[in-house]
């Protein structure tokens, strides 16, 4: 229960952080807000050498609507800064209600965007909706930086793509032509719950026609994923009851889920059927919820 | 009806100011000088016999003051809960544990502790304790470890079985069941539930060159926690002192006699480094080596007359006890007799009874047994009232237990608001549209349910029970009270001032309290069994009134009038039939410094006494009685038959307290009952895996509903007066837990037509419900 000992940085630039990241290699690891990678540490499942602190990196805190291009995201914002966005509540609602419904209030107020992307937990509340709204993530390293597709982010359970001196700086969230995107999270309490199944989708709809859609989901496999067959079923179909309740027993064959503590591998998917046809409506209704 | 002026009235309570800016103390706050760190070794394994323990490369690491094991510390068998302490007679205590012991008994039993300078060394010096261990067959369900297979984990008379078994007679149950028209005969499963209470164990032990031993600790029973701490340490009684700093975070029950191992555990370090030692349980230790409620089996055989008239009922309980006697003996007692309590059937027994196993041991927790029971009697009554086709809530009203009725307990039913509890939880839920709250083909799910129950005021008769109190008159008239119970948020360090104030007849801010310290309260049981206002509270009114019958003898001297004429009210005496004031023509007129006066204060009356060489102490010293609190809930639910979640919208919870001395306090505890409640319906469990390892040891993983979770809830209060309790008063702090569950339970089987036998009833368990039920309906 106690913290190991570490040598610690706060650099000042992202540029620092990565030459420091670069000079320690394998030995040092990133510290954002500390929600994962404390408890972590004090349960003796991580032990950094170097902590890297990314705390004073100002630029990376704001939340800034870039004309015709879409939103762009600083990694170090908080959940509580993305549910407070105006920018986003304007935009994409969808991504400040999934950030609403995640941990607590106190969690909210430390846990950033990037920590929850990095530390790439299956049942992380954000990657699935940044996924269905085709969200790009910036890494920089100490030879240059990169932009991937959200979903090519994740490697596995706790695993990322990134290198050891890159730094995720900036979340995009493209202008879109979907219509509408929702992300509905399942946890067995109302507050401080961990998405025993979480289901985001996005829509484009004209004239009560699919014109295309997209389907992630959390906490069903080993990372987040896409549901590309239900993607493709939705595309061109007319708005019905039965073509949302039919989309979700596609996904729900989509997904592999495990068992665990909190649900049965059966159970989820079921639940997974029942939420792609919930967010669709939502989705399709109500716009960018 | 007599006005009061301080009792009744939800006065700001005393500790608000401290508890709200964080200023009160609490154990875990504590800091002596020169204080180290104790931190324990638990056992990774169920069940195992210690072949080998080295303690010598934790002994070396710098900062490590002391290294405790079974080698080093007591060899006296003990027993942590207070039930050590007040077994009645002819009942033996169950001592079954030692500090630390060679054999371990469940995932979290003691093997070693080390006290050092910093907790963080502490807890590097445990990795460097060599524990070679032989694993040792296991079981983990009550009914299991009484078969013949099982491994014996404590010797006892009947296997694994510890103390006696509880047998209840009354009436001929046989008979009873042959005259029944309808029989209903169920088995409830019931889960391991976690107190929670927000502060986890603790203890800050000094022990003086001269072998004095102080206790700072997180004690519900510091007088009890003191004679079990003398007794495992071989100190005289006086020697010891145990007391809280002086408020508690939470209770529940998990600390009635020691904090889990805290207090002996600090001592027995503190004993071997020389230096004040601190215990502070983590929240895992506290999910996993602290007690929790009983687990179990419940089961439940009805009988009634066609009109539906309870003829005969045959209640069984087997509990999980876990690997140690907590108050394994006493919690079937209660289950059974409460159970028992609720409805006059003619004819009833009880076999009850807990079991050991390689679990976590079970011990008390807010309801004592009675939550138990009540969630197998109210589903049972409400199969009964399906059965009869009889409304659920007119059967009870035709059954339940009135003033006078013969019950299996040694003490008079005295008073019962329950008639009155259901019809104004029935307005509040609108129970008149229950069954009508569904359209065709709704996939979310309304229903209605209600469940009632009874509960004790006191510990006695099922342990020994008895209270004093001091109340001194300061010599400026002021007045101090000194009782040993705790107040572990439930309001007690208000409550009893309160009273004191009202019988000596002064304002609330004249009164303090010293409370929960063994060397300046006498002798109390503590804060348990809904008991410290009842029970701490009628031996404070009887102080009071011995210091406010002093105070008006010596005035009566002093005005020359028999003191039965003299009120003292306000913090004035003065002659009975007129106010207090300086020119009452006729008067009895008294003289004070020379001065002849119509009305003195009790500050000048004090201080008169004081430069004449004395003081007023009241001393309160009673037995107490024990009387039926009454209560019953009513819950709304909404199941979403898509997603198998059910959802508490609403519960009406009206509670017959007798008199409220403070309404708000008792609404807060019934509102943390119903929600405790919620969670032991739907949420709340700890499983354990293959390897006996508790699934759930966090606040991350165990799902205690949240502050967003908490529905409406309307509380109501019904004053029916009970003779035995202070001002009419009787017990609420457990009540609002008792029939929470089934109310829910039943309002789900109201929504979707399937009874829960087992709770929580959590969403797999309703996905799987409803998955079969429409298998079955295909
Ligand atoms: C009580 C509790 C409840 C929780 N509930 C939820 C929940 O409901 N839903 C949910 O999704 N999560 C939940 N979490 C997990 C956690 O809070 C979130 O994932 C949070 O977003 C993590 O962010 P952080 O800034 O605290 O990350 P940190 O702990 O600081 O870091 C996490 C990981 O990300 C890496 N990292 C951080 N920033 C960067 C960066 N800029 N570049 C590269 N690597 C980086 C770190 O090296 C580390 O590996 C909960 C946690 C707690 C303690």
């Amino acid at each position: 229960m106690y913290l190991p000992d570490f040598e610690y940085y706060a650099p000042e630039s992202v540029a620092e952080a990565c030459q420091l990241l670069a000079q320690f290699g394998e030995k040092a690891k990133v510290l954002a807000g500390g929600t994962d990678m404390v408890v972590k540490m004090k349960n003796e499942l991580l032990a950094p050498e170097v902590v890297v602190s990314v705390k004073n990196l100002e630029q990376l805190k704001k939340v800034e609507y870039v004309a015709g291009k879409g939103v762009s995201v600083g990694a170090l914002c908080t959940h509580n800064d993305l549910v407070k966005s105006d920018v986003l509540k304007e935009k994409f609602a969808s991504v400040a209600n999934a950030a609403r419904q995640m941990a607590n209030n106190q969690v909210r107020n430390r846990g950033t965007i990037a920590g929850n992307i990095v530390s790439a937990v299956p049942s992380a509340d954000l990657p699935p909706v940044l996924i269905a709204l085709n969200a790009t993530a910036k890494l920089v390293g100490a030879k240059g930086e990169r932009t991937l597709a959200m979903e090519d982010v994740f490697a596995g359970p706790g695993k990322t793509v990134l290198a050891n001196d890159e730094v995720l700086t900036e979340i995009f969230i493209p202008e879109q032509k979907m219509t509408g995107s929702n992300y509905i999270k399942f946890g067995l309490r109302k507050s401080g719950a961990l998405a025993v199944v979480g289901v985001a989708v996005a829509v484009q709809v004209e004239n009560g026609v699919i014109k295309d859609a997209r389907v992630a989901l959390g906490a069903v496999a080993a990372t987040p994923v896409r549901a590309k067959k239900t993607e493709e079923f939705l595309k061109g179909k007319k708005v019905t009851d039965d073509v949302l309740a039919e989309a979700g027993v596609i996904a729900s064959g989509e997904c592999k889920p495990i068992s665990d503590i909190r649900a049965s591998a059966e159970y989820r998917t079921d639940l997974v059927r029942i939420f792609t046809k919930r967010a669709l409506r939502k989705a399709v209704d109500e716009g960018h919820v | 009806m007599k006005e009061y002026k301080v009792i009744g009235k939800s006065v700001r309570r005393l500790d608000a100011v401290e508890k709200a800016t964080g200023t009160a103390g609490f154990t875990s706050d504590m800091k002596l000088p020169g204080m180290l760190y104790g931190k324990v070794l638990r056992s990774p394994h169920p069940h195992a016999r210690i072949v080998s323990i080295d303690t010598s490369e934790a002994e070396k690491l710098p900062g490590v003051k002391a290294v405790a094991t079974h080698k080093n510390t007591s060899r006296e068998l003990f027993n942590t809960s207070a039930t050590m302490t007040f077994t009645v007679p002819p009942m033996q205590p169950v001592l079954d544990q030692y500090i630390f012991d060679n054999v371990v008994r469940y995932v979290g039993d003691e093997v070693a502790a080390v006290a050092a300078t910093s907790e963080k060394i502490a807890e590097a010096a445990l990795k460097l304790i060599k524990v070679e261990y032989e694993l040792l067959p296991t079981v983990y369900d009550p009914k299991e470890a009484m078969t013949t297979e099982a491994p014996v984990i404590h010797q006892c008379e009947m296997k694994n079985v510890p103390g006696e078994v509880i047998q209840i007679p009354f009436g001929d149950v046989e008979k009873g069941f042959a005259e029944s028209d309808v029989i209903v005969e169920k088995e409830y499963k019931l889960p391991v539930v976690k107190q929670a209470q927000m502060e986890t164990q603790a203890a800050v032990a000094q022990v003086s060159l001269d072998g004095k031993i102080t206790v700072w600790c997180t004690t519900q029973t510091p007088h009890p926690t003191k004679m079990i701490l003398a007794k495992l340490f071989s100190v005289p009684e006086s020697k010891v002192r145990v007391l809280n700093p002086p408020y508690i975070g939470g209770g529940f029950g998990v600390r009635i006699g020691c904090s889990a191992k805290a207090e002996p555990i600090a001592v027995a370090l503190s004993m071997l480094a020389k230096k004040p030692v601190k215990v502070v349980y983590s929240r895992e230790e506290d999910f996993i080596a602290s007690d929790t409620r009983h687990a179990g089996y419940v089961s439940v055989k009805l009988g009634a007359k066609k009109d539906g008239t309870f003829h005969a009922m045959h209640l069984k309980a087997t509990l999980n006890g876990g690997a140690y006697c907590s108050f394994s003996v006493e919690t079937p007692g209660v289950l059974g007799c409460m159970g028992l309590a609720v409805y006059r059937v003619p004819n009833q027994f009880y076999y009850g009874h807990s079991a050991y196993t390689n679990t976590t041991p079970a011990g008390a927790m807010r309801g004592f047994g009675n939550p138990q029971a009540m969630y197998a009697i109210e589903s049972t009554v409400d199969m009964m009232a399906e059965k009869l086709g009889i409304d659920p809530l007119e059967l009870r009203l035709k059954n339940i237990m009135q003033v006078g009725d013969p019950w299996v307990l040694p003490y008079k039913c005295g008073s019962t608001g329950l008639a009155e509890c259901i019809e104004k939880g029935a307005k509040s839920i609108g129970w008149e549209n229950r069954g009508k709250l569904n359209k065709p083909g709704a996939k979310k799910l309304r229903g209605i349910g209600m469940g009632v129950g009874t509960h004790v005021s006191n510990a006695w008769p099922f342990c020994g029970d008895y209270d004093n109190a001091y109340v001194t008159i300061q010599q400026d008239g002021s007045v101090h009270l000194a009782s040993g119970v705790p107040d572990m948020g439930t309001g007690t360090s208000t409550t009893l001032p309160q009273l004191t104030a009202e019988v000596v007849g002064v304002s609330l801010d004249r009164v303090s309290m010293t409370l929960a310290d063994t060397a300046s309260t006498p002798f109390d049981i503590g804060s348990h069994a809904s008991r410290a206002l009842y029970a701490a509270g009628t031996a404070v009114v009887e102080a009071a009134r011995d210091a406010r019958r002093q105070v008006l003898e010596y005035a009566a001297d002093l005005f020359k009038v028999a003191p039965e004429r003299l009120v003292l009210e306000d913090s004035v005496i003065f002659p009975a039939g007129q106010t207090a004031g300086d020119d009452c023509a006729g008067s009895p007129v008294c003289t004070i410094g020379g001065k002849e006066r119509k009305s003195i204060t009790l500050k000048e009356l004090a201080y008169d006494a004081h430069q004449r060489n004395k003081q007023f102490i009241g001393v309160g010293r009673i037995v107490p009685e024990n009387a039926p609190p009454w209560h019953a809930h009513f819950a709304e639910v909404e199941v979403d038959t898509e997603l198998c979640q059910v959802r508490v919208l609403r519960v009406a919870a009206v509670h017959d307290v007798g008199k409220a001395i403070h309404p708000v306090i008792c609404e807060g505890q019934i509102e943390g009952g119903v929600l405790q409640g919620i969670g032991y319906a739907l949420s709340e469990e700890i499983k354990y895996d293959d390897r006996g390892r508790q699934l759930e040891n966090s606040f991350h993983k165990y799902m205690l509903p949240t502050a967003d979770d908490v529905p409406e809830i309307e509380t109501g209060l019904v004053e029916a007066h009970e003779p035995s309790g202070p001002f009419g008063a009787k017990g609420v702090g457990e009540c609002g837990l008792v029939p929470t569950a089934p109310a829910i339970t039943n309002a789900i089987y109201n929504a979707t037509g399937i009874w829960f036998c087992e709770i929580p009833v959590t969403e797999e368990k309703m996905f799987r419900a409803l998955k079969e039920k429409a298998g079955k309906t295909v």
